[in-house]
């Protein structure tokens, strides 16, 4: 009888965009305050849900717009490095 | 601490601020009122307070406008969503407490009211879970 054995090695990835990764940014662009933010300021999706709001609501009534405008920053790989 | 007439109350539905479309509202608290009588001398009722029941009552200007009325409460209809009242203004203070609930958006009349009249929506929402009181 052959023992099988198995092993499992949990892959952590870290991110190297850090929590920014996972934080949804809008756009205020209703004339109305939304969460105390004026027209053309940011807010993030952490910010909506500590205020209980739904974003999805708040998209489909033309308040916010999911904004695109800040990336997170990665950095270009150097060329022509040699040892 | 001066009487106040009511001005500038502060509505939030949903995250939005649509003070300048309503033109009335009314918090509400209610308990239940159990009996708890029993066999005694006193031959008096007693009682204690049971659940209590929260709700808001508000009168909305119907504007039909991007971002407005209708476009704000009409996704939130059959959700529940996060209301903030003030008796004045933003500004959260002592004298300015901020009322927080999370209300069920359980009717909307997107259409209201009869020739020559403002185009009204008057609305009773019930309220999930307790009245939050903030005064910073």
């Amino acid at each position: 009888m052959t023992h099988k054995e198995s092993h499992f090695f949990p892959i952590v990835t870290e991110s190297r965009f850090g929590d920014k990764e996972n934080q949804m940014a809008y756009i205020v662009i209703s004339d109305r305050e939304v969460c105390g933010k004026k027209k053309g300021e940011s807010i993030t999706d952490k910010e909506l849900v500590d205020a209980g709001v739904s974003a999805q609501a708040l998209i489909a009534a033309n308040h916010i717009k999911a904004s695109n405008s800040v990336p997170p920053s990665i950095k270009p790989a150097t060329e022509g490095v040699t040892n | 601490m001066a009487r106040i007439v009511l001005t500038n109350a502060f509505i939030s539905v949903g995250g939005v601020d649509l003070s300048d479309l309503v033109s009335s509202v009314s918090l509400s608290s209610t308990f239940d009122v159990v009996e708890t009588t029993a066999f005694s001398s006193s031959s008096t009722k007693t009682r204690v307070a049971g659940l209590v029941d929260n709700s808001i009552t508000l009168e909305f200007h119907q504007d039909y406008a991007t971002g407005e009325v209708e476009q704000t409460i009409y996704p939130l209809l059959g959700t529940v969503a996060t209301v903030i009242v003030k008796p004045n203004g933003s500004t959260t203070s002592a004298f300015n407490p901020s009322y927080t609930c999370s209300a069920v958006i359980s009717e909307w009349t997107p259409l209201n009211g009869a020739v020559g009249e403002l185009a009204s929506a008057s609305v009773s929402w019930p309220v999930t879970g307790a009245i939050t009181k903030a005064v910073v």
